[in-house]
């Protein structure tokens, strides 16, 4: 998919707009992640920590996995969490999600649509992408090496014990 | 006292109040506290002590940093590391402790007009802040993080030094950053906000400094907001605080914000410019050893060769040192994801990682950034990178590499989208001259930021005098980083200490002198 500066800026007006009144519709269910967020958060997390997720028991590890970003979120200000939430958003709302995101349903979305939607968004020449890119690798990342589960396959032993 | 939970309004009285408990509120407190004045501290953060410090990234960014570790500059482009808890960064920070640079203080007279800041005027004033907190050079062996900088640097003829730290029994764990579980770093929190508190003063946690008010050119009280349960949203009560004067010690993004939000008097539009940040970029490399950068004294080599001494007017300055390499910050701070990040990530034993500490704000083409307010009345610092900084950044990441490189390592890889571990100096360096400079590209990180609320004798270059009185409110003083009119080019805690020291000095006679 190309899609020009332009062209971006035009849907980003109209994508914004429509956001907003989405935003303050979402401002009465109160905070944190519904059901299909999480979803997407699992689809981002599953192809962010291929490689890294362990592969005896990969359902309950990404399972925990965006149990962490969800958490990490949730220890953001207000005005950050309402970031997220915007991003979330531009994800899910199909007009945008197709057109900035360039990516299919989230339910038919493949690793493959996934790891090429992040690829796009990470070398982006539009600095919003990139940022929006980079919240993603930053919540998913912490969110996962948070959790003393992700430490064997990285040779961290974890802290010391404290001798009295 | 928890302004969480305290369950109705309140009103404090005082001689002093002070917003904010890190390097500045906190050396302030204890000597206005000492001489007999009435101090009340308001903190935002929540009081942790060395019970909750369990080394895990997990607990302590959330609750001792600001917005989780996760700060950013406006553009999104700089990660700010910045603490958020009773003690503020001195309870997070990696106890690296400098004097203030003699060519920093030449410029600071020279521009500013700040005559008695020469080394010798400050000396006793750092003395006794190393005295009161055990600054010392680190006596115990570099770990092997900090001992790469200092062989690689000695095989290519660059001089090291190693550095003093503020710790008293240091067990050589490597978590600084988490909070010291075992009470050995000498941070406000367990040095002299516990002194003020035997003396009397009174400390309001959980409470949001929100504005000043004013009558003429005299602050009269300060509004606080108690926070809710979460710590992160302002909560039902409001504590009002009047006092005979008022100390602004909440960092170089809050103090500044702090001081827009109650309108204060700001005739030449300085306010909250100029804030500086040491844009610091990172190299990590692969050694063939077992490096284990996660455990041992996180900092306790440097290198000014590259900044101490070099003309202002000429390429910017950076000084290097080491970063602790735990999980979280590893894995957020390198680039990429799915098997090429696992990959990294899975060769952290052997991972050994440099930082070069941009010396901003000296220059014409380094005028740093400006706090602004958000909505909700919450602050976010636009600092733009400009060309003169990318410049240094480039020279950086070549000159970290060929350290590393000289130290044996396998693969450098400087920090960036675009770039990959490079198995020799002569491929790393053809890369590094064609990255392209930009933000949310480059990684560019910062835990040190300076300035806002400039300290200059001349009332047109300076919102606060050399004494950190506010130049049109007699009774208003910051004392923290924010009075810095440039960056330091060196890690900030022990200037803060040293001119703190002074100037609160200055302010307790003034106000048991009755003025």
């Amino acid at each position: 998919m190309s899609l020009t500066r332009r062209e971006l800026l035009k849907t980003g007006a109209a994508g914004v707009a429509l956001l907003t009144l989405a935003d303050c519709a979402r401002r009465t269910s109160g905070a944190g992640l519904d059901a299909t967020q999480k979803q997407v958060v699992a689809k981002i997390a599953g192809v962010m920590l291929d490689g890294a997720i362990p592969s005896d028991e990969p359902e309950r590890a990404l399972a925990e996995a965006v149990d962490g970003f969800v958490i990490a979120v949730a220890g953001l200000p207000p005005q950050t969490q309402g970031e997220v939430q915007q991003l979330f958003m531009l994800l899910t709302f199909p007009p945008t999600r197709r057109l900035i995101a360039g990516l299919p349903p989230w339910t038919d979305a493949t690793p493959d649509d996934v790891a090429a939607f992040l690829t796009r968004w990470r070398f982006s020449g539009i600095q919003l992408l990139r940022s929006g890119y980079d919240a993603l690798h930053q919540l998913v990342m912490a969110g996962w090496y948070g959790n003393n589960v992700s430490w064997p396959p990285i040779g961290y032993p974890g802290p010391p014990e404290i001798a009295g | 006292m928890d302004a969480s939970t305290i369950g109705r309004d309140l009103a404090l009285d005082a001689d002093v109040a002070i917003v904010g408990t890190g390097a500045g509120g906190g050396t302030a407190a204890e000597m206005m506290a000492s001489q007999g004045l009435r101090v009340v501290m308001i903190e935002e953060g929540p009081l942790r002590t060395s019970r909750d410090f369990h080394m895990l990234e997990r607990e302590a960014y959330p609750q001792l940093y600001q917005e989780s570790a996760g700060r950013r500059t406006k553009d999104k482009g700089i990660v700010i590391l910045q603490g958020r808890a009773v003690g503020g960064s001195t309870t997070v920070n990696w106890t690296t402790s400098f004097r203030t640079p003699p060519q920093t203080l030449a410029f600071w007279r020279e521009r500013y007009g700040l005559s008695d800041y020469t080394p010798a005027a400050l000396a006793p004033w750092f003395e006794r802040m190393e005295q009161r907190l055990s600054i010392r050079p680190w006596r115990v062996p570099p770990n092997e993080n900090n001992a790469v900088l200092a062989r690689g640097a000695a095989a290519l003829g660059i001089p090291t030094g190693v550095i003093a730290r503020n710790v008293n029994g240091c067990r050589n764990l490597g978590y600084c950053g988490m909070g010291c579980p075992v009470n050995a770093k000498q941070s406000m929190l367990v040095t002299t906000i516990p002194a003020a508190l035997d003396r009397g003063a009174t400390l309001l946690v959980r409470a949001r400094a929100e504005r000043l008010s004013f009558s003429g050119a005299v602050a009269t009280e300060l509004e606080c907001r108690g926070l809710d349960a979460t710590g992160l949203r302002p909560g039902p009560h409001r504590i009002r605080v009047r006092a005979r004067a008022f100390v602004a010690a909440g960092g170089a993004i809050g103090t500044p914000a702090l001081l827009m939000r109650s309108n204060a008097p700001d005739p030449n539009g300085l306010l909250g410019s100029r804030t500086f940040l040491h844009p610091t970029l990172v190299s990590a490399a692969r050694m063939p050893q077992v490096v284990a950068a996660y455990a041992g004294a996180p900092q306790s080599v440097y290198s000014d060769h590259f900044v101490a001494g070099r003309p202002f007017d000429g390429p910017i300055g950076f000084k290097l040192e080491v970063p602790p390499v735990h999980p979280v910050l590893m894995t957020t701070t390198l680039p990429g994801f799915g098997r090429a990040h696992a990959d990294l990530a899975a060769a952290m034993p052997q991972t050994q990682v440099i930082i070069a500490l941009l010396r901003d704000g000296f220059h014409p083409q380094s005028v740093g950034g400006r706090v602004e307010l958000l909505g909700d009345g919450s602050p976010v610092l636009d600092y733009p990178m400009t060309p003169y900084l990318w410049e240094g950044a480039r020279r950086a990441l070549r000159t970290m590499a060929e350290i590393q490189f000289a130290a044996g390592a396998k693969s450098v890889f400087p920090l960036h989208e675009s770039a990959q571990p490079y198995a020799s100096l002569t491929e790393a360096n053809a890369a590094i001259v064609a990255l392209p400079m930009e933000i949310l590209r480059t990684r560019v990180v910062s835990a040190h930021v300076m300035g806002g609320c400039a300290m200059s004798a001349d009332p047109a270059t300076g919102v606060v005098d050399p004494r950190g009185r506010h130049h049109q409110v007699e009774n208003l003083y910051v004392f923290d980083g924010s009075i810095f009119p440039t960056s330091l080019g060196a890690n900030p805690q022990l200037s803060i200490y040293g001119i703190v020291a002074r100037n609160a000095s200055r302010l307790a006679d003034r106000l048991n002198g009755g003025l």
